[in-house]
């Protein structure tokens, strides 16, 4: 896999959804563009991962938030994830997608590729 | 009576082996078993045990303490989870048992080995484990020469009956073990990811011979032990009725209520109550051998059969009945305390499908020996005993430890390996053959070096993990990016030793 977190050069903040956050419920499964993604609520603030575990696909909604929320942890064989560039942890080689997530006047935004799908490592 | 006497006063003691199904008091001294039944006449040390459960010393034919499914802190689903002796499942193989004896020394628990058939032992890390071509491919005279120094370690051989190999494989596997004198262990059903067009587990069934396992004998995948209707294979109850043994080995692929319950309705049962314990599947769905064991019991199995399949059965299985198994007189006081807790409890299997139990088998103690240890069903869960982390970030704080003639076997490990290329990617078959050169070459420079085996896998180890995870030397160096792991060994030794790497 290819994919890293997306960099301000070749990506856009697009809406998450257009409910305010207090009304949201979390985790969030959300399409955005062309991409399927799931916003999680950590202790250091929103961050998004894309839909599946790499492994066998079992969505990141079902996803443990562990080590302090600073990894999610797939919920069938404890493949694990740094939430911060999605590098896997206990699985060498496996990586997931992460996304930046900001808060501005009470909605979510996610900074997705231009183009997803064709990120470059 | 000698002043070290230990009375356990009034537990329901359950020992199949013996016949014992009563409350009971049980005396130990020296480390041993002195006898089960009234002690109210010897002096010693008395622990009230009246309202709980106490058999022999819980077995599990099948866990993973060793290698890249292995745990930090394996005692923590062995004495900490009421489990005296436990069978590492194929962790290694015979290129790396001077390695796992090595590494595992020390625990509480007594750990015994079912060596894996390939010589790095299982791979796992989501590669398929790959063929055995031909005895070509099974270094015999190594394997022949540690049996004759360490038989008492290895109590069975395993193989995997998966894969698109063929019959020849597993017949080769069949051979060694014969050669070895040990019973082979096979486990059956296809991962879910991997695409097979065939299945080798009917070919399992085939070749078995009495004493011979069969593990995860409920799994759901490919392979099942029941038909599209739900039915036993005559196959499969044939070998059972030959004495083939059936393992439950649970795991985290493994176990299917639906067919569980099917074989169950059928009368097949297992012969042996396995967890398959391992770094991903302990926090869920198996989380421990007591929960393997209240699985048995939603599928009708009763409290004594339950207790004879992790203990006499269990023993005989692996040809372990002179040291584990009952409470008969002279026998290791190895022991479990434990209740049986009348509350529901949920269990889920493989494939997140649910049962409830009315009660449940909750571990309360542990004896090693004589030696006591109080049960801790959460400690197996800290992320620190399964979650492999290679500090990446920062030099592990172990590495500080290391003395400088590590760090000069660390020089020259990086400079033997300056020249070899290595990746691990899931998109692509793994590099046997590449993990094996690294493998000799660890050792071939730890040859050259006046350390210890242990010393030379610290070196390796404390540099990359903060907890002590006992991985293959060549996979462990396999796992690290390429440029990090010369970085990293670059840093450690530049205070040490002038080298240049790369």
């Amino acid at each position: 896999m290819n994919c890293e977190q997306a960099h301000s050069t070749d990506a856009d903040w697009a809406i998450a959804s257009p409910v305010p956050i207090n009304d949201l419920k979390f985790p969030l499964r959300v399409k955005v563009g062309d991409e399927t993604i799931v916003i999680h609520q950590t202790k250091a603030g929103f961050r998004a991962v894309d839909k599946g575990c790499p492994h066998q696909g079992a969505s990141w909604t079902q996803g443990d938030l562990i080590m302090n929320e600073s990894m999610i942890k797939c919920p069938l064989h404890a493949f694990t994830f740094r939430l911060s560039d999605g590098k896997g942890v206990n699985c060498p080689g496996f990586r997931i997608k992460v996304f930046d997530v900001r808060e501005t006047d009470g909605l979510l935004y996610v900074r997705v590729p231009k183009k997803v799908g064709v990120m470059e490592a | 009576m000698e002043s070290n006497t230990l009375i356990l006063r009034g537990a329901h003691v359950i020992d199949p082996k013996q016949g014992i199904d009563a409350i009971a008091d049980v005396v130990v001294a020296n480390q041993r078993i002195e006898f089960v039944g009234d002690a109210s006449h010897v002096d010693g040390e008395v622990l009230d045990l009246t309202g709980h459960y106490l058999s022999p010393g819980w077995i599990d034919i099948h866990v993973h303490t060793y290698g890249t499914l292995g745990f930090s802190d394996p005692d923590a689903i062995g004495v900490y989870q009421g489990v005296t002796t436990f069978v590492d499942a194929g962790g290694a193989g015979i290129g790396v048992l001077d390695e796992f004896e090595a590494t595992m020394d020390g625990l509480h628990t007594s750990l015994y080995a079912g060596p894996f058939v390939r010589p790095l032992g299982l791979i796992a890390l989501n590669f398929l484990e790959g063929e055995i071509r031909s005895l070509g491919n099974i270094p015999l005279s190594e394997w022949v020469d540690f049996m004759k120094q360490k038989r008492g370690m290895v109590r069975y051989l395993k193989c995997n009956a998966m894969g698109n190999y063929g019959p020849g494989s597993l017949k080769i596997s069949k051979g060694l073990a014969q050669v070895l004198g040990v019973p082979l262990y096979m486990h059956i059903g296809e991962f879910q990811q991997h695409k097979v067009e065939e299945t080798l587990a009917m070919e399992a069934f085939r070749i078995a011979e009495p004493g011979d396992m069969i593990t995860h004998v409920y799994h759901g995948n490919m392979g099942k032990v029941v038909d599209d209707h739900g039915k036993v294979l005559d196959l499969v109850r044939r070998a059972q009725d030959r004495g083939v043994l059936f393992d439950v080995g649970f795991g985290g692929y493994n176990f299917a209520w639906k067919v569980a319950e099917q074989a169950f309705n059928q009368g097949l049962l297992p012969d042996t109550i396995s967890s398959d314990l391992q770094q991903f599947n302990v926090v869920t769905p198996v989380k421990s051998l007591a929960n393997v064991m209240t699985a048995m019991m939603i599928l009708g199995m009763g409290l004594y059969n339950v207790i004879s399949r992790v203990t006499d059965r269990a023993a005989r299985a692996i040809s372990l009945q002179d040291e584990a198994g009952t409470l008969a007189p002279g026998m290791p006081a190895d022991i479990t305390v434990f209740d049986l807790v009348k509350e529901p409890l949920v269990v889920t299997d493989c494939i997140l499908q649910k049962r409830t139990a009315s009660a449940y088998l909750k571990p309360l103690m542990a004896f090693k020996k004589g030696l006591r240890f109080d049960c801790d069903m959460e400690r197996a869960k800290k992320e620190s005993n399964w979650l492999v982390q290679y500090s990446d970030e920062k030099v592990p704080q172990r590495a500080k430890w290391l003395t400088a003639p590590q760090k000069q076997f660390l020089s020259d490990l990086a400079e033997a390996l300056a020249h070899v290329k290595w990746s691990i990617t899931p998109e692509e078959e793994f590099d046997y053959d590449k993990a094996l050169e690294l493998q000799r070459i660890f050792h071939f420079v730890r040859k050259r070096h006046d350390l210890t085996l242990k010393a030379c896998l610290d070196s390796v180890h404390f540099s990359f993990t903060d907890h002590p995870f006992p991985i293959q030397a060549g996979l462990f160096i396999m796992c690290q990016e390429r440029d990090f792991f010369f970085s990293r060994i670059r840093e450690i030794v530049a205070n040490q030793v002038s080298v240049e790497i790369l």
